[in-house]
């Protein structure tokens, strides 16, 4: 009886998804022609209030990572999977202590506006464009994997057409017009996730028949399955249910802890989020908005998970791809009405969340870059044709990257993400906001070699290679201590050079 | 009870019609509406991200926030409105319908393109307005009295502000308690790398990393509901 989710063409979800998608666009549309809105503005006294940015955040932030990969990963490697949620919310007690109010009192626009306010420089400001649109592609490609998953049970089409069309439809909108503010989008998104999110574990409680507690000491008890072959026990529950089955290196566990809790204060659509609202206690006030809905969020994923790996293990249902787990429980607890909501919500957040990544990259190469690096008097004309030209060019290397990385794991790609922007950016950024003696030129250098270095275990690492030259799958526990200590070292000794000249 | 309409973009004719509107309003006893306008077109978000900062980039200053400065400085009544649409047309709209009896805007930038803009709306808006529209021609002069106004306070103040905020008692119990979490996420990462045996350990139905998980989430959102309470009554008290 235990079957994959089929991949036939399903004329109810298909028009529930067409619904939803359309009426995201059309939110989309209408808000950025109203008054008040305008995300990157603000004014005093005006400007995003701050629970609406807070609700923002965390529909920006719970992207296709969270709602299908971390429940997926929590369902074939139980503690393991876990342990992304925690980390992805610890990533904000950093932006909340360390970094929300000083950085909005830097405030212009992006990060790289933000270190060049201090050192002024075109150097600076290009490291930082550069890393924003490695880390934008890097996150982009999660998000393509997550669309192309989810429109083949959805509607019936292949992996390669689901990522074919987010790419379509947001070169489209980036390319036309409307795509103005993501945030009110954003904001619906983020309370339509997190109640579908609340709807579907009660589901899975009263399926079950248990309390929450009971719930997870049945699996530690009688032990999980195996969600692709629906045997049962496959694991134990004690094995299951403590970290080691996705890494099998510890080391690589404790690499993905560290780039987590840093990676999040690092990525350049959640930063630029913090110039949005009027006060640097906005934006603290908005990060705690966005915890307390994260934090809820990341509790109910693990019934999530758990959820698909039970009623796996009961015969109900197989998983064939990690990511479908959340909608593949979603089918079982409510039929196809409910798997086709959850599927659209997640596909309407994964739209939402391209966008605004495309158009992070399209500013970095349209205001960095060609603006104030080339020095080009930019008319309104020739600014409009780069930006245009910059979003059709990311959203292409974005489909590529996306076809290409078709069958891995949405969260574990979202945690290399988190490596590459942790490794780059925190350095610069917890530097320059707080210690005095950094230099230009260590920023620079600093950014750099994170981007670099992290990239370049990744390329060597399990994930890419089959003969690794690098054993551990994430980078972070080299290349962000790396980047610290280049930072923090050229700055020492520039600043060693300058001392007996008297400067 | 009067009310002046101020439209401004930060350019320098808006900053020097800026001190202008503040002096009227004095005299006046009026009410100050500050409108800032967000052009609707060109419909494209990137180009209007260059556009804003090019336009502070200009001047560095955001006339809203120069204008409020002026304001509070003299002790008037203010309102600020934010419109998105055609320039011209959010102007005479916002006069008709916020009962306004004047509007004080810049007239013409010697300085660059986009004071020749606003000069062409200020022509479109007397022509059309029902009410009294003051045009300010601003001189060299006055221009230069309007940047050292405006320029030399942001920089000083936000790096005040930064070193503010950092050097707080407030900032200070953060760092504190990001410590305290940092332990506690530290102690989590490193028994999940070395000590997995203890994570094993049932406890209360559970066993310990499940517990452990659940405890460094639960706690992320206390501390930051507590420390945000904490801070909005140092705010307050500050007020």
């Amino acid at each position: 009886m235990a079957d994959l989710l089929d991949n036939s063409f399903k004329p109810l979800a298909f028009a529930l998804f067409l619904l939803i998608t359309l009426a995201t666009m059309a939110i989309s549309i209408y808000f950025s022609r109203r008054v008040r809105t305008a995300g990157h503005y603000y004014v005093a006294g005006g400007g995003v209030k701050w629970f609406v940015n807070g609700i923002a955040f965390a529909g920006d932030y719970l992207s296709a990572a969270s709602f299908l990969g971390v429940a997926g990963m929590i369902a074939f490697s139980g503690f393991d999977g876990f342990m992304y949620g925690i980390g992805f919310l610890a990533g904000w007690i950093v932006a909340l202590f360390l970094i929300a109010e000083p950085l909005r009192v830097m405030g212009k626009y992006t990060f790289a506006d933000a270190l060049v306010h201090k050192f002024k420089s075109k150097r600076v400001r290009l490291a930082a464009a550069i890393s924003t649109l490695v880390v934008s592609v890097f996150y982009l490609i999660p998000q393509m994997v997550g669309a192309g998953t989810i429109v083949q049970p959805l509607i019936g089409l292949p992996y390669e057409w689901g990522v074919l069309i987010v790419g379509g439809i947001v070169i489209l909108i980036t390319a036309t017009a409307g795509m103005v503010s993501t945030t009110w989008v954003q904001f619906i998104k983020g309370l339509l996730l997190l109640f579908a999110a609340l709807g579907l574990t009660i589901g899975v409680l009263i399926v079950a028949g248990l309390g929450p507690l009971d719930f997870i000491g049945e699996i530690l008890n009688n032990g999980a399955s195996n969600p692709s072959t629906g045997a049962f026990p496959a694991y134990s529950g004690d094995v299951f249910l403590s970290p080691g089955l996705k890494f099998t290196n510890p080391l690589d566990y404790a690499s993905l802890a560290l780039a987590l809790i840093l990676g999040t204060a690092a990525l350049p659509h959640i930063l630029i989020r913090y110039y949005t609202v009027p006060k640097p206690s906005d934006a603290r006030k908005s990060t705690v908005v966005a915890i307390f809905v994260i934090g809820v969020f990341y509790i109910l994923t693990l019934f999530l998970g758990l959820g698909a790996n039970y009623f796996a293990g009961k015969g109900e249902f197989l998983i064939g791809d990690s990511n479908l787990s959340a909608p593949t429980l979603a089918n079982f607890i409510g039929g196809e009405v409910f798997f086709a909501i959850i599927s659209s919500i997640a596909f309407a957040t994964i739209l939402g969340t391209v966008s605004g990544l495309i158009m992070a990259a399209a500013g970095a190469i349209a205001h960095d870059i060609y603006t104030e690096i080339l020095g080009k008097k930019t008319t309104e004309k020739s600014a409009l044709r780069v930006s245009k030209l910059t979003a059709v060019g990311v959203g292409v290397i974005a489909i590529a990257l996306g076809i290409l990385s078709k069958g891995q794991n949405v969260a574990f790609l979202v945690g290399l993400a988190f490596a590459i922007a942790a490794s780059a950016n925190i350095p610069a950024l917890i530097c320059t906001l707080f210690w005095k003696k950094t230099s230009e030129k260590g920023v620079v250098l600093g950014i750099f070699t994170g981007l670099v270095l992290s990239i370049l275990l990744i390329l060597i690492s399990p994930t890419v290679m089959e003969d690794p030259f690098f054993s551990l799958n994430n980078p972070g526990i080299i290349s962000i201590p790396v980047g610290f200590a280049v930072t923090i070292g050229a700055s020492l000794m520039e600043g060693r050079k300058r001392a007996p000249n008297g400067t | 009870m009067s009310r002046i309409l101020l439209p401004t973009n930060g350019s320098l004719p808006a900053l020097v019609a800026t001190q202008a509107a503040v002096r009227i309003a004095k005299e006046k006893g009026a009410t100050l509406v500050i409108l800032k306008v967000i052009e609707q077109d060109p419909a494209l978000y990137i180009e209007k991200v260059s556009e804003d900062v090019s336009q502070r980039g200009g001047t560095g200053i955001d006339g809203t926030t120069f204008a409020l400065q002026l304001a509070n400085k003299v002790g008037l009544r203010t309102e600020v409105l934010v419109r998105e649409g055609a320039v011209t047309g959010e102007i005479l709209r916002a006069s008709e319908e916020d009962g306004i009896d004047m509007i004080v805007m810049g007239s013409s930038n010697p300085r660059g393109l986009s004071g020749l803009y606003l000069g062409n709306v200020a022509e479109a808006v007397t022509k059309r307005a029902k009410v009294s529209v003051y045009i300010v021609k601003p001189t060299e002069e006055e221009i230069e009295v309007a940047l050292a106004m405006a320029m030399p306070t942001p920089i000083a103040e936000e790096k005040d502000e930064l070193s503010a905020i950092i050097h707080s008692r407030k900032f200070r119990i953060g760092l504190w308690l990001f410590s305290a979490y940092a332990v506690l996420y530290g102690t989590f990462t490193i028994l999940g790398t070395f000590g997995k045996d203890v994570l094993k350990e049932h406890v209360a139905g559970l066993n310990v990393g499940l517990i452990m998980g659940m405890t460094v989430i639960v706690l992320a959102i206390v501390m930051a509901l507590a420390f945000n309470y904490y801070a909005v009554r140092v705010e307050k008290g500050e007020q």
